[in-house]
């Protein structure tokens, strides 16, 4: 096994997923809680729910430790909800989140569909590349206020509504993903593990 | 739209059915996942008939959640919101409720809020009475299809509509069911399930502005239920 990877999980998530993609590509990786030691390079945020639910001082709490991290060289990597915690605001809930990058969360239109959330897949385009390769997305919200000054990197999609999300960002040492690159294509699994390596 | 495959297991054995009577052995359930994943199906839906879900239950489905790297959508005896919350973290992307809906509204609410919506499938049977749909629970009459409806606050990020008198039959989807559901204009994605042959089934389907098919017998059998342990057609 290589470099150990620390998951987190902050409210329901989907973390037994990443533990065994972890494994199958020989990467050890270990379960952390808040205010736990991370002695690792990277700490994914695992998402299949997000912070809406949670107190203001949980959320208080959660950015001191992430923020500790952050200065001790950590890469967070956010997926999915885990992404959209990383931004400031989300229309979900009137609380401010982790705030380590400035944007808000918004409910998407998905028109001329009716639904509230979408689940499937997209073609993403791979960054650094010209490939677009399918990206498994699960979810009703998004990141549609954002400032591309400050990010280093990033990809957006456009729904047919004409409405933007970001879809995949890095900034310093924090990256997101909206979808689950997990449950993605292979493109997307290898492209994710570049990024822990 | 997401063409999806089905698979049952019960005491670590999958299967499908043909015509009600007859169960089909897919054998180990990880060895059909594994094969499954190899073609084109987006996600895999797996419904466990075993009626409950202890510890040993969530060793098996976390070893199922590990065979392959597709989403799954897992259904079959969950009650409370710590079960689904011990399945989504071992490894399943959406949890498949039935009964609960009709049994305990307040547990499925949390589960809506906890996991969040797009997490959750709600899964309706439908049968039709003298010409008149009606949604069955526990083998129960639960309410006419008509009557039934979604508010914001219960509605997940999938419905699963299923007809039970046409699952296993391979014999063409409900277009009528079709019709009825997609009158009700639900905010919802519809995953339609039933009588599902080939891909020409699936484009009828399509037709009608559903975001998912879900194919269990045909996904695994052809010609009048001979098996196949992978019917690949739907992609060629």
């Amino acid at each position: 096994m290589r470099n150990r990877v620390s998951l987190f999980n902050p409210t329901v998530s989907n973390i037994g997923s990443f533990e065994r993609f972890l494994a199958n590509n020989d990467i050890n990786s270990i379960f952390v809680d808040i205010d736990d030691i991370v002695e690792t390079k990277t700490l994914i945020i695992c998402g299949v729910s997000g912070l809406s639910l949670k107190d203001e001082n949980y959320i208080l709490h959660l950015r001191s430790w992430v923020r500790s991290l952050l200065a001790n060289n950590i890469r967070i990597i956010g997926i999915c909800a885990g992404m959209q915690m990383l931004f400031s605001f989300t229309e979900e809930s009137s609380e401010e989140m982790l705030s380590l990058i400035k944007g808000k969360v918004n409910k998407l239109d998905f028109s001329p569909q009716l639904t509230n959330t979408f689940i499937g897949f997209r073609n993403v385009l791979i960054p650094g590349t010209n490939k677009n390769s399918k990206a498994y997305f699960s979810h009703g919200y998004g990141i549609t206020e954002f400032f591309p000054e400050e990010l280093l990197n990033y990809v957006t999609v456009e729904l047919e509504s004409n409405q933007f999300f970001l879809v995949y960002f890095e900034a310093d040492n924090l990256i997101g993903f909206q979808f689950h690159p997990e449950r993605s294509s292979e493109d997307w699994r290898n492209y994710l593990i570049s990024k822990i390596l | 739209m997401r063409i999806n495959c089905g698979v049952f297991i019960e005491e670590m054995i999958s299967f499908t059915t043909y015509k009600f009577e007859n169960k089909i052995y897919l054998g180990c359930p990880q060895n059909s996942i594994y094969h499954f994943d190899k073609y084109g199906y987006d996600e895999i839906v797996i419904i466990n008939k075993t009626k409950y879900i202890d510890s040993f239950q969530l060793l098996f489905l976390k070893i199922l959640s590990e065979a392959s790297y597709k989403p799954k959508c897992y259904g079959g005896g969950v009650k409370s919101f710590l079960q689904a919350k011990h399945i989504v973290e071992i490894g399943f992307e959406r949890i498949s409720v039935r009964d609960l809906f009709f049994e305990s509204r307040t547990e499925y609410l949390k589960i809506i809020q906890e996991i969040g919506r797009q997490g959750v499938t709600l899964c309706i049977d439908v049968q039709l009475f003298q010409g008149v749909y009606f949604i069955v629970s526990n083998n129960k009459i639960v309410m006419p299809l008509v009557e039934f409806t979604l508010d914001d606050e219960n509605m997940p990020g999938e419905l699963f509509v299923n007809n039970i008198d046409l699952n296993g039959t391979l014999s063409g989807p409900d277009i009528l069911l079709l019709k009825q559901i997609m009158e009700k204009k639900l905010k919802t994605n519809i995953n339609y399930c039933g009588g599902i042959r080939d891909i020409e089934d699936v484009n009828i389907v399509k037709q009608f502005g559903i975001s998912a098919v879900t194919i269990f017998t045909a996904a695994s059998t052809i010609n009048n239920g001979n098996q196949k342990l992978i019917n690949n057609s739907f992609f060629k």
